[in-house]
């Protein structure tokens, strides 16, 4: 299945850092046992100043990663020296966007600023943390180690006998190696970058300064077409991508409430702007308003009032009742951030006691483990909980007619349905239809659009309506 | 006047209210009404249609023929403001059974609230939208202290004052020894104003600070147009600019020059109708000229008193997201972005304040310090440091530094009422500065930051062609310059009809106009037809 909705969103991607982190390192001394405060925290969450980090080159010989058959085993290397976005992303800090974006920053070159090679570069070697150091090999963009970890003090050991008896635990604090077949651990990893961090974001400023918006869904960016993956999954759909999906879900939301706190406490220093605008829902705002769309008549606001942007709709449209647990502490924070004037030292705390919440979450997951087999009910029950997420009580309008909610509703319930493969035949058209209705235009005129500028809600709220009388019928209720 | 407007306006009577307690306040700056309330309040309008519904009518008559009252006032303001002025419908449009727009309006803003809310019971929408009867009140406002009535809208007292005085006194007065007139009307504008309660409209200043109030918004007074009510569905208030919008309104009034008693007092005693009537002959000045400078200027100290009142009400609270530029945030986003493409004046992705509020102001000042009073010249010089305080405090953190700005807007406002006072007595606009200031302002209409902003280019349209075109037969030539801007007003005062124009029935036209908005086409367009 296709899974073209939001392309425009998956395209390389500049991060910046505001504020150097001064996070102590989350694992600690390789020796030391978890405590039981780091048990509540899931494990695989590299911090700055991790470990020593090196070139690809070091993975790259042939009878390692780099053999000549990209997409096989041992052809890793080769397979994101191919045609893998990440390797390109230094190479994109030369080009005329990143350019105008730095003259319209006042800054410097990109390809030299310490902010954008955070996440375009592996900027991290010898622990210069985001200086200049002469010798990194940035052309190499973002390569095995930003994802794998700093590989020196586990390039040595993880082809030798034994490595395979270790956990995935004691990989990632004995040697820092990144626990990527970990889904908490990985999606966390991904959103580093994708989302944002204490030591990396993109807030407004880059983005109206002409770096495009971060919206990452897990499940989306593993099947986008253009990602040629250089790995097999342990996992088999639909358990994977499913799991993927909810898993995604949380590490997100962990991850740019983590950044909310980063960025509430920079604000109270003084250190950053507040209130900081991309934590809003883009399209709130970001639509011409000279002539009616009407959306009021098919849709509700989700509980805001009129005239208030959503805070990250984005990231807590899925964080629904029976689908994942409540979260009180992130509802407390929804709360508090859609005030009209918010103190940035209240927002930090309210942050950092979601963020505890959400990481207790995830520690779980990754102590207890997941159910990886997925049975035809449990499916079922997914897609009646989003669609009827998607529609107010009495089904007769959209509940919320953010675009950013209703497109997270389209990609959770196209994660169902191309993991169900065959077995979502029955209902798959209308998802295609509603990713369709929600697609930005496609470009015309030499233009380029950045907005689902023609959404019509009137549509999209006949789709979900149409996918929740299928249930319906088919008694999935 | 046909026999329906007679009933309606009939309908509308209620007879005098009467407010107890008397609040009075320190006065709010130069141009505004005094903040005293009268004791006594008479707000409807039977008693004015009995004499201004023709000079011909029977109630006018003996105006006409004892007083030549016609000579010095038109006698037909009811019969327009009745069949041409939407101020006379401000209350009607606002009734959800009566209005499509108020309809969609209470059903979003109901939302959350008591279910028995009404739009048309919201005091929040009746400071503008009907005539307030207690307007120098800053308690919370109650029901009752508005006329609520739907042929009354903003009537005539809403802006010429409720004192029930002057409205006994304008026409009662015996006439002075050697007058044929009542002896009110020889009376200074500050008697008018102190003994009887009459709202000085003659004066630039006193009419654009009443008319900003609403069309900028004055939060002091609860006028305000949040951005609350414009999510709900409110048209977007256009750039507020004095003798443009007293062009396109339905006029009731007459300028100087048609109205003999001035044109006559003029010539005899021009000092007397200066002061006493803020005439002067249009060969010594350009009553444009003057009405742009002060509505200008006017227009800027509204919204500067707007932002620092909001930030005012708590600490740390930003200014209403209405007080920025709506459309640096409310466009789609395209690549190329010519907002990308052509760079930001602060940090990227704050949004600016409005840019029109400033922009003819500039030119104002601008043209004043290059006139040869050294103190005006100071005060006019200080205009360009005191915005850039202004824009600089509202880039420096999304939405602003609340006491950066605050402190500015106040700066700025202050400057506002400094420099209203240095033109009152140190400038007149002769024929001759009015077209520099003509030549000033179509200059900045085709500035490649004017353009960026097409309210800006709307406002500076407006200015050029009401000043440039004044009084000169060129009225194509004038309509097809105001045909550029990317903001018509509609044109009631030839609109056909016994009711007035509403923005609502405008609105899908006006918007669309906005939005197919090409710079680029304009400055051609506007170099050719202005031949500057």
């Amino acid at each position: 299945m296709k899974r073209r909705i939001l392309a425009g969103l998956f395209i390389p991607v500049v991060c910046w850092v505001a504020v150097q982190a001064a996070t102590p390192n989350p694992n600690g001394s390789a020796e030391t046992r978890p405590s039981v405060a780091d048990l509540a925290k899931p494990f695989g969450l590299l911090g700055p100043n991790a470990g020593v980090y090196s070139a690809a080159t070091n993975c790259s010989a042939s009878n390692c990663h780099g053999n000549d058959r990209p997409g096989s085993k041992g052809g890793e290397y080769t397979t994101w020296a191919g045609d893998d976005p990440h390797h390109k992303a230094y190479a994109v800090l030369f080009n005329d966007v990143s350019v105008r974006m730095m003259a319209n920053l006042k800054r410097g070159p990109a390809h030299e600023d310490p902010q954008c090679l955070q996440c375009h570069a592996v900027n991290e070697e010898k622990h210069y943390h985001g200086e200049i150091v002469p010798g990194r090999a940035l052309g190499e963009g973002v390569s095995c180690d930003a994802c794998h970890g700093p590989s020196q003090a586990w390039l040595g050991e993880h082809f030798r006998e034994g490595w395979k008896q270790l956990t995935d635990r004691e990989k990632f604090e004995k040697y820092q190696f990144q626990p990527t077949k970990d889904l908490v651990a990985r999606s966390l990893m991904c959103a580093r970058c994708h989302v944002g961090a204490r030591d990396r974001e993109v807030n407004h400023d880059v983005i109206a300064a002409g770096h495009p918006r971060l919206a990452f869904e897990a499940a989306r960016f593993h099947f986008t077409d253009n990602y040629p993956k250089h790995w097999t999954e342990r996992l088999p759909n639909p358990g994977f991508e499913m799991r993927l999906w909810e898993i995604g879900q949380v590490a997100a939301l962990r991850q740019v409430i983590d950044l909310l706190a980063a960025r509430a406490e920079r604000a109270t220093a003084k250190q950053a702007p507040w209130p900081e605008l991309s934590e809003s829902s883009c399209f709130a705002c970001h639509q011409d308003v000279t002539g009616s769309k009407n959306r009021t008549v098919y849709g509700e606001r989700n509980g805001r009032a009129p005239g208030r942007a959503g805070w990250q709709v984005w990231y807590t449209s899925l964080i629904v009742p029976k689908l994942l647990p409540a979260f009180d502490r992130v509802k407390d924070l929804r709360v508090l951030m859609a005030h009209d004037v918010i103190d940035p030292g209240v927002a930090a705390e309210a942050a950092r006691k979601a963020v505890g919440e959400l990481d207790a979450w995830l520690a779980g997951v990754q102590q207890r483990g997941y159910q990886t087999s997925i049975s035809p009910g449990f499916a079922a029950e997914y897609r009646m909980i989003l669609t009827q997420s998607a529609l107010t009580d009495d089904k007769r309008k959209l509940r919320d007619t953010d675009w950013d909610f209703l497109a997270q509703h389209a990609l959770a319930l196209a994660a169902v349905a191309h993991a169900l493969g065959d077995a979502s035949a029955e209902w798959r058209p209308l998802v295609e239809k509603l990713q369709a209705a929600l697609a930005f235009p496609p470009d015309a005129n030499g233009k380029h659009f950045n907005s689902p500028i023609d959404y019509d809600a009137k549509t999209v709220l006949e789709l979900f309506q149409a996918l929740d009388a299928k249930l319906r019928a088919r008694g999935e209720q | 006047m046909t026999a329906v407007t007679r009933v309606r306006i009939a309908v509308a009577a209620t007879g005098i209210a009467v407010v107890a307690g008397v609040t009075i306040l320190a006065s709010p700056g130069r141009g505004q009404p005094p903040a005293d309330k009268p004791a006594n309040i008479a707000f409807d309008v039977s008693g004015c249609v009995a004499c201004h519904s023709g000079a011909d009518q029977p109630g006018a008559r003996r105006f006409k023929t004892n007083f030549k009252s016609d000579e010095y006032v038109r006698l037909n303001e009811s019969i327009v403001w009745d069949s041409k002025d939407p101020h006379s419908v401000a209350f009607k449009v606002i009734v959800p059974e009566k209005n499509p727009l108020a309809a969609r309006m209470q059903s979003v803003l109901e939302k959350g609230k008591p279910a028995d809310y009404r739009i048309d019971a919201d005091v929040a929408c009746l400071t503008c939208h009907s005539t307030d009867l207690n307007p120098t009140s800053r308690q919370p406002r109650k029901l009752e202290e508005f006329a609520r009535q739907d042929n009354l809208g903003v009537g005539c007292t809403g802006c010429h004052g409720l004192d029930a005085r002057w409205q006994a006194a304008h026409w009662a007065e015996p006439a002075a020894a050697g007058t044929a007139y009542p002896a009110f009307r020889m009376h200074s504008p500050e008697k008018k104003q102190k003994e009887y309660g009459l709202h000085n409209l003659r004066d630039p200043g006193t009419k654009a600070m009443l008319c900003a109030s609403c069309h900028v918004g004055s939060p002091a007074e609860g006028r305000t147009v949040t951005h609350e009510m414009y999510a709900a569905g409110h048209p977007p208030l256009p750039p507020f600019e004095l003798p443009a919008f007293m062009e396109h309104e339905p006029r009731h009034w007459g300028f100087a020059s048609e109205l003999p008693f001035l044109s006559s007092l003029i010539k005899t005693d021009a000092t007397k109708a200066w002061e006493l009537f803020h005439a002067r002959s249009e060969a010594v000045e350009s009553s444009a000229a003057r009405n742009l400078a002060v509505g200008s200027i006017a227009s800027l100290k509204a919204e500067m008193m707007g932002l620092a009142a909001e930030m005012g009400k708590s600490r740390g609270a930003l200014p209403d997201f209405a007080r920025f530029d709506c459309y640096a945030c409310h466009h789609d986003l395209v690549i190329p972005s010519a907002r990308q493409e052509a760079g930001y004046a602060g940090a990227p992705g704050r949004p600016p304040l409005k840019a029109w509020v400033a922009v003819v102001p500039g030119v104002v000042a601008k043209h004043a310090a290059g006139l040869s009073n050294a103190s005006l010249k100071a005060v006019a010089a200080g205009f360009d440091a005191k915005w850039q305080a202004v824009t600089d405090a509202a880039l420096a953190q999304p939405f602003g530094d609340s006491t950066a700005l605050t402190a500015a807007a106040n700066d700025l406002a202050k400057w506002c009422d400094d420099f209203l006072t240095a033109i009152q007595s140190d400038v007149v606009y002769t024929p001759a500065e009015t077209a520099k200031l003509a030549d000033a302002l179509a200059a900045v209409a085709v500035d490649k930051q004017t353009l960026r902003d097409a309210e800006a280019v709307a406002h500076v349209t407006w200015a050029y062609a009401t000043l440039d075109f004044a009084g000169k037969k060129d009225a194509a030539r004038r309509d097809a310059i105001l045909a550029l801007s990317p903001l018509k007003l509609p044109d009631r005062e030839k609109s056909k009809g016994d009711k007035p124009i509403t923005v609502g029935s405008i609105l899908d036209d006006r918007m669309q106009r906005f939005r197919e908005f090409l710079p680029d086409v304009f400055r051609g367009k506007f170099v050719v037809l202005s031949g500057k």
